[in-house]
């Protein structure tokens, strides 16, 4: 029995460092590696399940091409694949031209190889991309403007604090390696509060749970903001020296009240006169906002003004302090970090058109013109099930004349392609990973070779180059393949680190060079004015949201829906949960155990006003899509909300994102798919 | 060396990571891994907390899988104290899933035996905990050298026992178990069919147990009057039903191949004690009857053994709880027994045993309405009519007459009786036991009130 150290590259806060148990071709197990002290408890149950999933009956072993009458897959060898797609691609050139093929690189996967992708299509003669992201560019950018950058303190310092909030964040199932931690801080006397309108598995730890209505979080810190002021909770010396544009902020949260606040969230207000207390009285407070709330047309506005509590009060830059919610530390391999990133470039190059936002892509796709696009790869992603409006995504998709999946599995978007390409798993090739919660450099180390036909996306696109002509497809250094190669590729980008080697890091995770446990201790801030900026021109000039953070009604509101009479009066609320990362490891049957079909959770009363009992077959749906499935009740959930976890497939049952909207966030070009507004109908024939 | 486990339900998430390990480690099919968490309030009751337990075998000091098993198929690892279960001498029982209280022992289809959570041992000979303690993300679940005194858990949804488990599950911290929250009113709480209690005893699972103790009491019966001179049982007959008898008895057995097995824990296991009584009884009953009738010696044996056989027949349903114990039930086989061999022989001891069983039926019934129980009022009828109205009603009509219609229609009511019996057995399990005291906490809610009331001067 062999064992590797290696990392798991899931887009995921945990990045786990582990170990592998390899025997007869086969990884036995998967045991923890305390090099990485951000999750020295081991993997979570996915991390375990890779056992299945790399050895998998359902796996992808070799090239398959969809039979056009029956829609069934066949068998191809590489040579015809490849020769189908090099065909395609020298036609299309000629026209209507490279950039109508679309180029998805989702992120189901991490790694420096990723840049393999970019290159092919630059030196295939352009494509078009996508700009922006599903996740969480209005934190990011949020971030950015407030504080200058996007890093947070080491994942152990929440220990010191002695108030932690998770506001819309459920760590017990999205990152359960920062639950031990907060654990430690609880034992030596810490509060938690949660905000979250479902009561989850972390609020089961916290003294105070408060369930706003979906979207008004930025009312909720907004009004928090008065009372710190009129209480003079503040930290007037600190806000002197670090802070900017305060006094504008102050004018704005002037007249929101807790009562108007109490209003629009519907949480009472002596529970938001207790939380204000907290963030007053105990120090130091550390605040860790989720993604989910990321999602919606005021995040960015929304997590200006959570920062700005953290600011007024003088909590960022300490121990046990801070804001965690990116931690680019660990991404010194990238020139430009995200979001500036995935924004569209100011001068377009006229290769690359960067020109279909992520949010929508499926309506930006059907209008595309000059040239219209004919073809799209997609590769690491899903975006089927995990884009906004999928049914405008499918009849994008389907619209085209070729599309090529690079795929592990059969998923919804795979079922879509004309040509499926077998996927690598992480243990089949090596590459260098960060993380966003920690701020380990990591290797993601081979240790087996692919099964099957597999072959790595580098090699398949050096194979198509040779096809097409291109001459930098035999450069090593481009398109790396036998591992001499990657390794090579891999220690030439860490030549400016001569902290990092790969000879270390096969042995564990390193530290990213230059990093800060304790984020911003330093005090400086790179933003225009050097400091906090709670007021920021580029704000209002980059995005046209007020300079200051204000509250803004979500368009997809409730409220606006009960004015206008129309019908459709509960939010959808599509959480991720322990069980998958998105679209990733439901088909697993060490998965399917606990969570073997998609439902739709409801409070009993919404439940019983529509005649819906535990149990029933429902139809949640909207003017854009609807699903079919199971009605659960949950006495924990906040009235007004039903709750589908996201990342189920179509053919399980259960894609949320029929009913989303294709539309952006407020600032950083996210999308705004968690304003979702449906109604829940029971089915006469249960099925 | 006392290795226990080590579960604190205040840093458990409930995220699967050790029942997935457990099943890895084992090569298990992850369905049937022998670590299951069960969570305590999963529609989350306003007013009770939501928490999880994981538990395997607690690998007990009183194993009671390992006295209840027949065929001797566990034993202790002495280093390692593991409770262990040796594969090749399981029949598939299922006995020992009965008599465990914490649903340790898992059924294995494919290959028709038991397997349990073996402490990892092989692990623990390496100098490694086992796996689920090993790969528990937020160090929930651990594994220790813990003196045996300390091993004290009380949480509800953990039954309690004298069995001497060795695990230390720490209390719900005060402080930790239930959030404010600002919508903790619901108007009608739900509370999931899956929550509430289980029996994990049903009639449709056992039916086989039923026809079988029922026919053997017929046969014991018949024998009985046989002997007595009352009755004659054709010999054909009896061996004919004996097979019957046999074949029912080793129906539900994972392993009939091994059946033999059954008898080799006498001295502990009523379920041994059982098979080698009743084995006894059908051997002698048929020499008896079929080759020296006129041997009233051995009719005696063959009827003693047959009575020994019912009442350990009875004692093997005591691992399991029924709303009495046997001697008192009116489904006991053993009195089935003594009331078909009184009809059988026609003697007036049917009417004593008969108006008993009665009163002890009603007796039931009354204690079914005071607990709640579902009394199953047609069900009641048709025992009471089958068992008594009917055969009372021809024996008055006809004293001297033909007994088939009259011993079927007995036979009948007692099958009904038991059959309510298989019903309301339940076998004692982490999960009924949350279900019990679910349902307990949320009766005292709302005493606890759970809302923030606003302070003075707002």
């Amino acid at each position: 029995m062999k064992v590797y150290t290696t990392a798991c590259p899931r887009n995921c806060y945990s990045t786990c460092a582990m170990k592998v148990q390899v025997e007869d071709g086969r990884i036995r197990r998967i045991e923890p590696h305390s090099g990485n002290l951000a999750t020295p408890g081991g993997a979570c149950l996915k991390g375990l399940s890779y056992v299945e999933r790399v050895h998998s009956p359902d796996r992808i072993l070799h090239p398959l091409r969809r039979v056009p009458e029956s829609g069934a897959f066949e068998r191809i060898s590489w040579d015809e694949a490849l020769d189908a797609i090099a065909e395609k691609l020298v036609e299309l050139k000629a026209d209507p031209g490279p950039q109508s093929i679309l180029y998805y690189s989702g992120s189901g996967t991490k790694g420096l190889l990723k840049g393999a992708g970019r290159e092919f299509w630059r030196l295939y003669g352009g494509c078009t991309a996508t700009y922006g992201d599903l996740c969480w560019p209005a934190g990011l950018e949020a971030t950015r403007l407030t504080l200058g950058a996007n890093k947070h303190s080491a994942p152990w310092d929440i220990a010191d604090a002695r108030l932690i909030v998770l506001w819309g964040k459920n760590a017990a199932e999205t990152n359960i390696h920062q639950m031990a931690v907060i654990d430690q801080a609880l034992d030596a006397g810490a509060k938690l509060v949660v905000i979250d309108p479902r009561r989850t598995q972390s609020a089961e730890r916290a003294e105070l749970l408060l369930q706003p209505r979906p979207g008004t979080d930025g009312a909720l810190a907004l009004a928090i903001a008065h009372l710190l002021i009129g209480s003079g909770w503040i930290d007037r010396e600190y806000i002197d020296k670090h802070v900017h544009g305060y006094e504008a902020f102050a004018e704005t949260v002037a007249d929101f009240t807790p009562e108007r606040a109490a209003e629009i969230t519907d949480i009472p207000a002596e529970y938001i006169e207790r939380l204000a207390e907290h963030f007053g009285t105990i120090k130091p407070v550390t605040v860790s906002p989720g993604f989910g709330m990321q999602r919606f047309t005021n995040s960015g506005q929304t997590m200006r003004a959570l920062l700005a509590i953290l600011a007024i009060t003088g909590n960022i830059g300490r121990p046990g302090a801070g804001w965690v919610y990116a931690n680019l530390q660990s991404h010194i391999f990238e020139p430009v970090l995200d979001p500036i990133a995935f924004y569209p470039p100011e001068e377009p190059d006229g290769v690359v058109r960067v020109s279909i936002s992520t949010a929508r892509l499926g309506p930006e796709m059907l209008a595309t013109q000059d040239p219209p696009l004919r073809m799209a790869w997609v590769e690491r992603g899903n975006p089927i099930t995990q884009n906004p409006e999928t049914n405008t995504v499918l009849e994008a998709f389907r619209a085209l004349d070729f599309r090529v999946v690079v795929e592990q599995f059969l998923t919804d978007t795979a079922r879509e392609a004309d040509i499926v390409l077998p996927a690598k798993t992480m243990f089949e090739q090596s590459d260098v990973i960060g993380a966003y919660w920690h701020a380990y450099v990591q290797l993601k180390q081979k240790v087996i070779d692919p099964p099957g036909e597999v072959k790595p996306e580098t090699e398949i696109y050096r194979l198509l180059a040779r096809r097409l002509g291109i001459a930098e497809g035999d450069d090593p250094m481009i398109f790396p393949v036998s591992d001499d190669e990657v390794d090579a590729y891999l220690e030439r980008a860490l030549e400016p680190f001569p902290e990092l080697s790969l000879e270390q890091l096969r042995e564990g995770p390193l530290p990213a060079p230059g990093g800060q446990d304790v984020a911003f201790s330093d005090l400086v801030f790179p933003t225009p004015s050097g400091k906090i900026e709670l007021e920021s021109a580029e704000a209002e000039q980059r995005w046209g949201v007020a300079r200051v953070p204000t509250y803004e009604e979500p368009v997809e509101s409730i409220r606006a829906a009960q004015a206008a009479a129309n019908d459709h009066l509960l939010y959808l609320l599509t959480p991720n949960t322990k069980n998958r990362i998105h679209s990733q490891f439901g088909n697993l049957k060490m998965i399917r155990q606990f969570d073997d079909a998609p439902a739709a959770y409801l409070h009993p009363d919404d439940a019983r006003e529509r005649g819906i009992g535990d149990g029933d077959w429902v139809r949640v749906f909207n003017e854009r899509g609807e699903l079919e499935l199971e009605a659960r009740l949950d006495n924990g959930l906040k009235r007004g909300c039903v709750c589908v976890t996201n990342g189920w497939w179509i053919s399980e049952g259960g894609n949320v994102n029929f009913t989303s909207a294709a539309r952006e966030t407020d600032m950083g070009h996210g999308a705004a798919f968690h304003e979702n507004r449906v109604e829940v109908e029971r089915l006469s024939d249960a099925e | 060396m006392p290795n226990s486990f080590l579960f604190d339900p205040n840093r458990c998430t409930g995220c699967g990571a050790c029942r997935l390990a457990c099943s890895i480690e084992n090569q298990l099919e992850p369905e049937r891994s022998w670590r299951r968490i069960d969570t305590f309030n999963r529609t989350r009751h306003p007013g009770v907390p939501l928490y999880h337990l994981s538990l395997a075998c607690n690998h007990c000091t009183e194993p009671a899988c390992m006295f209840a098993c027949p065929a001797l198929a566990y034993t202790r690892d002495e280093e390692s104290g593991a409770v262990l279960l040796e594969e090749d001498k399981c029949i598939g029982c299922r006995y020992c899933a009965w008599a465990c209280p914490y649903d340790a022992p898992v059924f294995e289809p494919p290959r028709g035996v038991m397997t349990k959570c073996t402490f990892c041992h092989h692990r623990l000979q390496e100098g490694l905990k086992p796996a689920c303690a090993s790969l528990c993300p937020t160090g929930a679940l651990d594994f220790a050298d813990v003196p045996e005194a300390e091993l004290e858990s009380s949480i509800p949804g953990f039954p309690a026992t004298d069995l001497g488990p060795r695990v230390r599950i720490e209390p719900l911290n005060e402080s930790r178990r239930l959030p404010l929250m600002t919508e903790p009113d619901v108007a009608e709480p739900y509370l999931a069919a899956a929550e509430r209690p289980t029996t994990g005893v049903t009639l449709r699972s056992e039916w086989t147990l039923l026809l079988f103790t029922v026919l053997g009491a017929t046969l014991v019966a018949s024998v009985a009057a046989t002997l007595a001179s009352a009755f004659s049982i054709r010999p054909i007959v009896f061996i004919d039903a004996a097979v019957v008898t046999m074949a029912l008895g080793s129906f539900h057995l994972g392993k009939v191949s091994r059946a033999y097995r059954a008898i080799l824990n006498p001295r502990r296991s009523w379920l041994s004690r059982e098979v080698v009584m009743m084995s006894s009884f059908l051997a002698l009953g048929a020499v008896y009857l079929w080759l020296t009738p006129w041997n009233r010696v051995l009719g005696a044996a063959a009827t003693l053994a047959g009575f020994l056989g019912l009442f350990c027949a009875d004692q093997v349903y005591s691992v399991l709880s029924a709303s009495r114990p046997a001697y008192k039930h009116s489904a006991s086989v053993l009195w089935t027994g003594l009331f078909l061999a009184a009809v059988f022989a026609g003697s007036w001891f049917a009417a004593l045993f008969g108006v008993g069983k009665l009163v002890l039926y009603v007796q039931r019934k009354n204690e079914f309405t005071d607990a709640g129980l579902p009394v199953r009022p047609w069900t009641s009828l048709a025992r009471v009519v089958f068992g008594f109205a009917i055969p009372v009603a021809l024996w008055l009509a006809d004293p001297t007459g033909t007994q088939v219609v009259l011993i079927a229609s007995v036979v009948l009511g007692e099958l009904i009786d038991r059959g309510e019996y298989y019903a309301e057995l339940e076998s004692e399990s982490p999960r009924r036991q949350m279900g019990i005291d679910l349902e307990e906490q949320i009766r005292a809610y709302p005493a606890a009130d759970r809302r923030l009331v606003a302070s003075a001067g707002d």
